[in-house]
């Protein structure tokens, strides 16, 4: 007997969400690398200043894993959890529980990033790291 | 390609909101929700935590992690929101099913359990000034009249003291229990009485598979060895009789 994929539907298409977009970012960026510069994906990802153009990716960003460490971790706390979630929830309160938390913790981060950014006049606070751990990257 | 190379901006460097943090948060907010005394141990017995202390804990790791180049700062940000916002909508707007043997109305939203209160995520020396500051910013916004207030059936329910309210979904219970009990036996006793014989397995797969098997034994009954069980019949005359009989 064949082995049976036994996850529930809405867990099932998480994860390939998950997997689907994550490969398709580092397959952007992997054919946009060059050696100066940090892509970003601003119709896939969402990124403070760019992505306002593009709505979508206040859903869809969540479902990115530019790493392949974080992706492993995603992968299976979305298996392990939606399965039992999905089990003591109907698939339907999943998926609308999920929606809440992908959207709405999105937004706020979102105006947070952009409301402190706007307060202190500079860019520093959407820096991906502060000043003092700069020699970490590459300068542009 | 829209994607920015980003040399060609002044911008740069900037965060970048992605990923699965927030969801991770929530859902270890949701299994608080269900199994809070549970207690997990790790590293081999050497540390046992109960489930709801995991959420601070976690939002202590992101922190530490957002410190370095793995996490970003819109990762923190992302796990607290995820908390506070989990956190609310499984407490004040979440539908929950009630049991199906009540014939409440499933108009029943949130859960008003007092173990899925927000104090409860904190350690016990904090906890009594989280509750007294969580209960007075759900004053204030009951006074906003943003939140309804609690009432004491909500909690009961919540609770799982169907009983209180009507008296028959308990008698109710108590019968499907006896029913579910006396189904149990009648499977028990079927199970012994097959491991018993177990040549009735055998019997009985030949008869079934054939379209007139139920007329074999009773011909074949005085002509053949009476067998174990009743009805089992020796297979050469049932086998020229019956394909005979199909053709």
């Amino acid at each position: 007997m064949p082995p049976r994929i036994n996850i529930p539907p809405v867990t099932r298409a998480l994860l390939a969400a998950l997997l689907f977009q994550s490969l398709l970012s580092a397959a952007i960026r992997y054919r946009q690398w060059t050696e100066h510069a940090d892509i970003v994906i601003p119709y896939l990802t969402l990124v403070p200043q760019l992505s306002i153009v593009y709505p979508w990716t206040f859903i869809t960003t969540t479902l990115v894993e530019s790493n392949v460490f974080t992706l492993t971790i995603s992968g299976a706390t979305l298996y392990y959890g939606g399965r039992y979630l999905e089990r003591a929830w109907s698939s339907r309160e999943l998926a609308k529980f999920m929606a809440v938390v992908a959207l709405i913790p999105n937004v706020l981060t979102f105006l947070t990033l952009v409301i402190l950014f706007t307060l202190s006049r500079n860019e520093s606070w959407t820096y991906v790291n502060s000043p003092a751990l700069t020699f970490f990257r590459r300068p542009c | 390609m829209l994607d920015i190379k980003l040399t060609e901006l002044s911008l740069h460097r900037l965060t970048i909101i992605a990923g699965t943090v927030s969801v991770q948060m929530s859902f270890l907010v949701a299994f608080s929700q269900l199994v809070p005394a549970h207690t997990v141990t790790l590293f081999r017995g050497i540390i046992s935590l109960r489930v709801p202390r995991f959420p601070l804990l976690y939002l202590g790791i992101v922190t530490f992690l957002s410190l370095t180049p793995l996490l970003t700062s819109a990762s923190l940000l992302l796990a607290l929101f995820g908390f506070l916002t989990s956190w609310t909508y499984l407490r004040f707007y979440k539908t929950v099913f009630p049991d199906l043997d009540t014939s409440q109305s499933s108009s029943l939203r949130g859960d008003a359990s007092e173990t899925f209160a927000f104090a409860e995520f904190f350690p016990a020396p904090v906890k009594p000034f989280v509750a007294a500051f969580a209960d007075q910013v759900f004053e204030a916004l009951v006074a906003m009249r943003l939140c309804t207030p609690f009432s004491p059936a909500d909690m009961s329910a919540a609770r799982g003291d169907s009983y209180l309210q009507r008296g028959t979904p308990g008698s109710a219970r108590a019968e499907a229990e006896r029913r579910r009990a006396i189904a149990l036996r009648a499977l028990d006793q079927r199970l012994h009485s097959a491991s018993a014989n177990p040549s009735s397995s055998q019997a009985s797969s030949q008869p079934s598979g054939q379209p007139s098997g139920q007329q074999a034994p009773t011909q074949t009954a005085t002509t053949s060895q009476p067998g174990e069980m009743l009805g089992e019949t020796k297979f050469e005359p049932d086998h020229e009789d019956d394909d005979t009989r199909k053709s």
